[in-house]
């Protein structure tokens, strides 16, 4: 009996993971091979998809870009035993792409099967919620705090330090809710780890509901993520089943429930506020702050918002210990982080080391360059309304405070390749023009500026009165930056600014001008 | 007035005070409270005219009402 | 009369061109907290924001967004300061102060952030000021002003100028092309209101606020105005102003339409009215209105107004326009003649809710001291006179024992018999408010009203009774409270006559009284009589509220003490949140009571007969008073019948059309000598009149009214009198005419007379009321700022006394023959008999009275929606048009009576309340059938299956 794995995350579908999946059984049935298929996640080398494995006495050996029209002779051909054939790329954990990877929260992601829960125990799977179980409350919140795990959403706030506050605040009920309206151009880390390990998210919010006294849990899933959601849905309904979750955690005295809901196609209902109005079931409008969610959060409850990448770094930390996920990482940046390689890339995918590694080992090394073979002209990392970077910010260290300090923000990891061709005049009117079409419209610098940006930009371009406009320019700037009630249209200068200071040429402005 | 009307007022409040060895009391209370003497004086002369057509009640009232006035 | 002139310094002022917005609600807190603001420190509450501190200390920060009567939002950021430790410049309406905080409002970062957030505002927003209707009143140019913005450097780019005006409102318009999206509709409508009626709809730059549907007219929008008050610019404007230009004064006055007495600034320029401001100093409505106070002041300008006197000798005669002096000789002189030829008793008065205390009070003066008899009845006969019984047999008071305010402390509301979203609307919203924070609310009533379920109010128990069975059910609900050990023994041996309690104990837990009895008499299940008992004895603070559903039966006053008995067995009285609560439906129920216009009570509900309080007042009045109870309306009527009542002044009440059993009152009417009747208009009753003497309307009045919670407000003069006097003038010099000598320079030497011999008035006076705006009473010696909440240790008659309630059905029931039962209520935007709403407006809403009918009974008798129906009683019949509906039970139909036309009170009967004569409005047997036919509808039940 041969195991074999296909994908079934959404981006290995795209390539037709699932027609690969079904000629593979048909194919061995009609050709007498014994095999067994399993769907796991995705391996995260988004370049290879479909990339079949089977599994061997070495270990997991990949072919890549399979084919329906492949399968048939792949099979025929005798690779399932010997792991030998054209499209074989070896044993899959030494391909360089992965082999000098930390995967700690993508540990099972590819690996498992996502909707079992025997396997992700066999992975490693509930050793941290049953060390969570013998805990305190205040124990496990301080596991949290002296792993220096911060939040994965964009902002880096430690996670403990809000579980801290949930768990100071009294009140007959605490909500968990786990931010998955994964927005953020070039990003998709949370997908595949929804898809691919359902259940070490489930584990990690069971984990933070203990921690905080909450029992109630809700996902806020974007629409967009059909399959995750489908995952999702079945995993808990499994979890329910295996006592999980429930009235009885594991069979202990904890309670928790988990629930997931989805969004209606906004971007603004990524930003936690907006989130939460949405999970109410009202229109997805940024919240004032303070008071802060930890203190009023869903329902007027104190509430934990954390992003997926967050919550399922949790019960790693609790298996092995907090001094385990501190001992990674850079600076006040601790643990690791799952970059996320988009755009214009050769080698595009999941990422998954401590911070520290530099930007430009990330897209020359891991990433290959541009997929066009052109020149990497510059990097936009952290969603649309992130930073650009040019190749000189290569050494930078990818982490909070250091890619700060060289004018760029981590956000949630997504890294988006450009080549020489890009105009980044039009990348700078399409923030702003992101920003308005996505803008809640609460706020007046968001809601108004974004759209006079769009506006300035296109004067500046078409040379009309450039200096005065640039001034204005940088004036609205300073008023949606600083002016602004939430980073939606906080963020939104960045790329206009960075783009403008790097490549002043792409907006028709004649060296020398003033900036 | 009519001495028709004052009857069934006289009854209707005599339903709605429940029964107790004092409810005489209480109603003619109630009449002398919110009665205008004339109603009463047309009250009284009704039952006293035909007093087995009133109730035990209503007979005590009257009586109860010739009592306090002339105290 | 205190004219407040315009205070705006260089802040600028929306709601109410008189008041202050300090951006962000008060907080309640007692922690004090010390801040630091542009270098002077300042104590104030924890939970206050910067801005309200700011603006306190009198260093105001630009807003457009926040305003005093909503919460902070932070959408505008015009009011980013910047603290000392804090990066960035958060937003001040949003952020509360903290100890030791130190703020800076005014820097040179924060003021480029003013202009440059201004900038945005003013690309796209017309620069017509000079034109708009909100020039000098609008916010978004005074914050123009203030951050400095000379230039709009945008040019010419996407903008909303061309968005067109909806003005489907008749009272006010929503002009987008001004609207700047800081969502104070919007959340005006959800906060303060409570219809949630507007939203924002599209995102980014294409946010504008929706009414939902087509327009505002055609949306859930109720017109309570709540939106255009909080509009900083001209986006909601009253079409007045846009037709008039800005007012330029203000007058402070009260409200004259339900109980609820709101306080509202009548704007003015000279001396025409502009508009109506709900002022938020106002203790009844905090600066909230409906439709009818904001807008529906029309009338009293409407071109019926009488304004002169009128006479005639028989009542077939033309109206003859006539002098004062010859009106008041005349009316003087025959009233002396009738009682020359029929007697001391043979006339008397009739005063009415809608005037002030200091009209009612010598309206009954009048009539004790000139005409020498105690026939002096009010209008609250007919609608809350069960209220005084009942409440006074029980706890010592003929009053609500609660303010409005205490609503946000009930954790259960019970709701019997009234119908808050539309007869008093602006408490209804502090009571959905408290709903929609998580109270629990029963609803006890034949009809599925609005608060049964609306947006964001679900009623826990709706118990939907038959009408008339009011007592079988709150017996029941009271049965479970003691069989089921939920009394508070505690409280009843405290605060309650012992034996008095062992009686209706032994009574309450009859069989006769369970729910399983009940639930055949009421038609509401048992269980869920069960369920809402328990909730009721177990929630911390209940509270029930009540309206003329109540009251208007044959056992309103029983039920009255039912509810009493309950707050008594559960110890839901003596604190905020709980009580017994009766919403008044006349701005001034409670006021015609006070001031003593019962026959049977002296003001201040002593008793006639009681010779020390008798004395006192003969004293005062050099006159001798009778000791004994004059004539109730209904005895007037009966012995004017019968030829013993022959002369009748009818004050403000239109009796021909509002008493039930009109044929009956037109028949007494006919048989009198002289109808004397003042009011605003010709009317129904004054078509029996023989003097017709004009009123005031509430615009014109000096003098104050009494609401639902006791309070005192005052009433002023907003423009000069049209008939050219008050009307305590009037009454005096028909006094006086009579040879009794009644006179007084000003209404406020009324009010000083009422205090004298009034105890529970005793620290009432006008000046006093100019001084703290209103006074609760009891306001005396005990209680000199007076009482909100009433028996707090103690009940005002010392113990609190329990009475058995047994249920004794209404004769008037349903039979083969009429076979539904009637009951009667009222609409959001008209009122009463509509002789005020008819005249405004309002009639866009509401042009027809209108009959519902549950679909079943419809489809048996072949009506369809909006099909002309006859409606037939024992007592007479008229034509309605038919709205088929699951609102009311089978079995149960509904109708207003706001027009005469549809003449409701020509099929009421002729039942009153065993203990009070208030007549049962609100149970009629009934039939109905297709107007067309004349044939009656015969149709069983069985017949009308078969065909289906």
């Amino acid at each position: 009996m041969i195991k074999v794995f296909v994908p079934l995350d959404s981006a290995a579908l795209s390539m037709g993971a699932d027609e690969v999946a079904i000629a593979i059984v048909q194919s061995a049935a009609s050709q007498g091979k014994d095999i067994t298929l399993i769907r796991t996640g995705s391996r995260g080398m988004l370049w290879l998809e479909p990339l079949v494995e089977v599994e061997t006495s070495a270990g997991r050996i990949g072919f890549a870009n399979i084919s329906t029209e492949a399968v048939p002779e792949l099979i025929k051909s005798g690779a399932l035993d010997t792991g030998s054939h054209k499209s074989s790329i070896g044993l899959v954990e030494e391909h360089d792409f992965f082999k000098n990877q930390n995967r700690v929260t993508f540990a099972r992601v590819g690996v498992i099967d996502p909707l079992s829960i025997s396997d992700y125990e066999n992975h490693g799977g509930l050793v941290g919620l049953r060390k969570a179980l013998e805990m305190s409350a205040a124990e496990v919140v301080s596991q949290v705090t002296e792993s220096g795990l911060r939040g994965r959403g964009g902002a880096g706030f430690p996670a403990g330090i809000k579980w801290q506050t949930v768990l100071n605040t009294q009140s007959d009920q605490k909500y968990i809710c786990c931010n998955a309206d994964e927005g953020d151009s070039g990003t998709f880390a949370d997908r595949m780890l929804m898809e691919g390990d359902p259940f070490t998210l489930i584990e990690g919010m069971i984990i933070s509901g203990i921690a905080v006294g909450a029992t109630q849990g809700l996902i806020y899933v974007r629409s967009e993520y059909p399959h995750a959601i489908d995952i999702l849905n079945r995993a808990i309904a499994m979890a329910n089943e295996y006592g999980l979750l429930g009235s009885n955690v594991l069979g202990s005295k904890s309670a928790f429930a988990l629930e997931v809901r989805v969004g209606a196609g906004s971007y603004v209902c990524g930003e936690e506020t907006a989130m939460l109005e949405s999970l109410e079931g009202k229109r997805g409008m940024v919240r004032a702050k303070p008071p802060i969610p930890a203190l009023v959060g869903l329902f007027g409850k104190p509430t934990v918002i954390n992003n997926v990448m967050t919550l399922s770094a949790v019960p790693m930390i609790l298996a092995q210990g907090a001094a385990a996920y501190q001992a990674l990482g850079h600076e006040r940046s601790r643990g690791t982080q799952v970059f996320q390689l988009a755009g214009n890339i050769k080698r595009g995918g999941v990422v998954e080391v401590a911070f520290g590694i530099t930007l430009g080992e990330l897209v020359d090394i891991y990433g290959g360059g541009t997929n066009s073979g052109k020149p990497v002209k510059t990097v936009q990392i952290g969603g649309p309304l992130g930073a650009y970077l040019g190749t000189e910010s290569w050494d930078v260290a990818m982490a909070y405070e250091s890619l700060a300090q060289a004018g760029g923000m981590l956000g949630h990891g997504g890294i988006v390749v450009f080549d020489d061709t890009a105009n980044m005049a039009k990348q700078a009117r399409f923030a702003m023009e992101f920003c308005a079409e996505e803008s809640c419209g609460k706020c007046t610098p968001c809601r108004i500026g974004s759209t006079r940006g769009v506006e300035v930009i296109d004067r500046i371009v078409a040379g009309e009165d450039q200096e005065k406009n640039l001034e204005l320019l940088e004036d609205l700037c300073e008023v949606m930056t600083d002016g602004s009630l939430c980073a939606m249209g906080g963020l939104t200068p960045m790329p206009v600014r960075s783009a403008l200071k790097l490549f002043p040429a792409d907006f028709g402005i004649k060296t020398g001008a003033k900036l | 007035m009519d001495v028709t009307i004052l009857t069934r007022m006289a009854e209707q409040i005599e339903l709605n005070i429940p029964v107790h060895e004092d409810t005489y009391l209480r109603i003619s209370e109630h009449l002398v409270k919110f009665w205008t003497p004339q109603m009463r004086t047309d009250f009284y002369q009704q039952v006293t005219k035909n007093r087995k057509d009133f109730s035990a009640t209503l007979n005590k009232v009257v009586d109860e009402l010739r009592a306090k006035a002339n105290a | 009369m205190t004219v407040v002139s315009d205070p705006r310094g260089t802040m600028p002022m929306r709601s109410g061109i008189g008041e202050a917005d300090y951006g962000t609600p008060k907080s309640d807190s007692d922690v004090l907290v010390n801040v630091t603001i542009d270098g002077q420190s300042h104590l104030v509450p924890l939970g206050t924001s910067i801005m309200r501190a700011a603006g306190e200390a009198g260093c105001d920060i630009p807003k457009l967004c926040a305003t005093d009567s909503l919460q902070p939002f932070g959408s505008c950021r015009m009011c980013l300061v910047e603290i000392d430790g804090r990066k960035g410049t958060p937003a001040s309406c949003t952020t509360p102060v903290e100890e030791g905080m130190v703020v800076r409002t005014q820097t040179a970062k924060v003021a480029k952030l003013r202009k440059g957030m201004m900038e945005l505002y003013i690309s796209d927003h017309p620069l017509d000021c000079l034109t708009c209707s909100a020039n000098g009143d609008c916010e978004l140019q005074d914050m123009a002003g203030v951050s400095g913005l000379r230039e709009v450097r945008y040019g010419i780019g996407k903008n909303h100028l061309d968005a067109p005006t909806d003005s489907s409102n008749p009272y006010f318009s929503f002009d987008e092309s001004k609207c700047i999206v800081c969502n104070r509709c919007v959340r005006a409508c959800d906060e303060v209101q409570g219809t949630l009626a507007l939203t924002i709809e599209g995102r980014g730059f294409n946010s504008k606020v929706s009414p939902g549907g087509l327009n505002f007219l055609s949306s859930e929008c109720v017109s309570c105005g709540a939106c255009v008050q909080a509009c900083p610019t001209a986006t909601l404007q009253e079409k007045s102003v846009i037709d008039l230009g800005m007012p330029t004064r203000t007058v402070e006055t009260t409200c004259a339409y339900c109980g609820v007495g709101c306080s509202f600034n009548a704007e003015l320029r000279g001396d025409e009215l502009i508009r109506m401001v709900p002022t938020k100093t106002g203790g009844a409505n905090e600066g909230h209105s409906c439709v009818k106070g904001r807008f529906a002041w029309g009338y009293a300008s409407h071109s019926d107004r009488v304004t002169t006197p009128m006479m005639r000798e028989k009542i077939t005669d033309e109206w003859r326009v006539v002098s004062w002096d010859e009106a008041i000789q005349f009316t003087a002189t025959k009233f002396k003649a009738i009682q020359e030829k029929y007697g001391d008793n043979s006339i008397g008065g009739i005063s009415s809710s809608r005037c002030t205390n200091e009209e009612i009070f010598v309206v009954q003066k009048m009539v004790r001291a000139a005409f020498g008899n105690n026939n002096i009845d009010t209008c609250a006969r007919v609608c809350h006179s069960p209220t005084g019984y009942g409440l006074s047999t029980t706890f010592g008071t003929s009053a609500g024992t609660q303010d409005f305010k205490s609503v946000a402390h009930s954790d259960v509301i019970v709701v019997i018999g009234a119908n808050p979203t539309d007869a008093h609307p602006v408490f209804a919203s502090r009571m959905k408010r408290r709903i929609r924070a998580g109270a629990k609310l029963i609803v006890i009533d034949p009809r599925k009203i609005d608060l049964v379920e609306s947006a964001h109010i679900k009623a826990d128990f709706h118990l939907p009774l038959q009408p008339g069975t009011n007592v079988a059910v709150i017996n029941a609900i009271a049965h479970v409270i003691a069989t089921e050990g939920l009394i508070d023994e505690e409280f009843v041996a405290q605060r309650c006559d012992p034996g008095q309690f062992k009686r209706w104990r032994a009574f309450i837990e009859l069989p006769e009284n369970s729910p399983e009895v009940v639930s055949a008499q009421s038609g509401v299940p048992a269980q869920l009589i069960r369920e809402a008992a328990r909730m009721y004895a177990a929630g911390n603070n209940a509270a029930i509220y009540y309206g003329l559903g109540v009251t208007e039966h044959s056992q309103g006053s029983t039920m009255v003490m039912g509810m009493a008995n309950l707050a008594m067995a559960t110890g839901n009285i003596g604190r905020e949140g709980v009580g017994i609560i009766p919403l008044r439906g006349q701005n001034n129920v409670q006021g015609a009571c006070d001031m003593g216009s019962f026959p049977h009570e002296l003001s201040g509900y002593r008793h006639v007969s009681d010779n020390a309080v008798r004395e006192q007042f003969e004293m005062l009045w050099d006159v001798k008073l009778l000791p004994d109870p004059g004539m109730r309306i209904p005895n007037m009527f009966d012995n004017a019948i019968s030829g013993e009542f022959r002369g009748v002044f009818v004050h403000g009440e239109d009796i021909a059309q509002s008493d039930p059993n009109v044929k009956h009152v037109h028949r007494a009417l006919e048989s009198m000598d002289l109808v004397v009747v003042q009011d605003l208009f010709l009317n129904e009753t004054s078509k029996f009149a023989h003097v017709f003497l004009p009123g005031t309307s509430f615009l014109e009045k000096d003098g104050t009214f009494t609401n639902a919670e006791r309070r005192i407000n005052r009433v002023r003069p907003v423009m000069a009198a049209r008939n050219g006097k008050q009307e305590w003038q009037i009454v005096c010099e028909i006094a006086q005419a009579m040879g009794y000598d009644m006179h007084y320079d000003n209404a406020a030497q009324i009010m000083d007379e009422i205090a004298q011999i009034t105890p529970t008035f005793k620290g009432v006076s006008f000046a006093m009321l100019d001084q703290v705006g209103s006074v609760q009473w009891p306001c005396n010696d005990a209680a000199p700022t007076g009482t909100p909440i009433m028996h707090i240790d103690n009940f005002v008659r010392g113990q609190g006394q329990f009475m058995e309630t047994p249920f004794v059905p209404t004769e008037e029931r349903s039979n083969r023959k009429f076979p539904l039962l009637l009951t009667t209520g009222r609409i959001l935007s008209q009122y009463n008999v509509g002789a005020q709403t008819r005249r405004t407006k309002n009639t866009t809403w509401h042009t027809q009275d209108l009959l519902e009918i549950h679909e079943a009974d419809a489809a048996m008798r072949g009506i369809v929606d909006g099909q002309k129906i006859a409606i037939t009683s024992r007592i007479g019949e008229t034509i309605l048009t038919a709205h088929v509906t699951q609102r009311v039970p089978a079995g149960v139909v509904h109708t207003t009576f706001h027009h005469p036309q549809s003449g409701a009170n020509v099929i009421t009967t002729e039942f009153s309340d065993w203990a009070t004569n208030c007549p049962e409005y609100k149970v009629t047997a009934v039939e109905i059938r297709p107007a067309e036919s004349s044939a009656p509808a015969t149709n069983t039940l069985d017949e009308v299956l078969t065909k289906v």
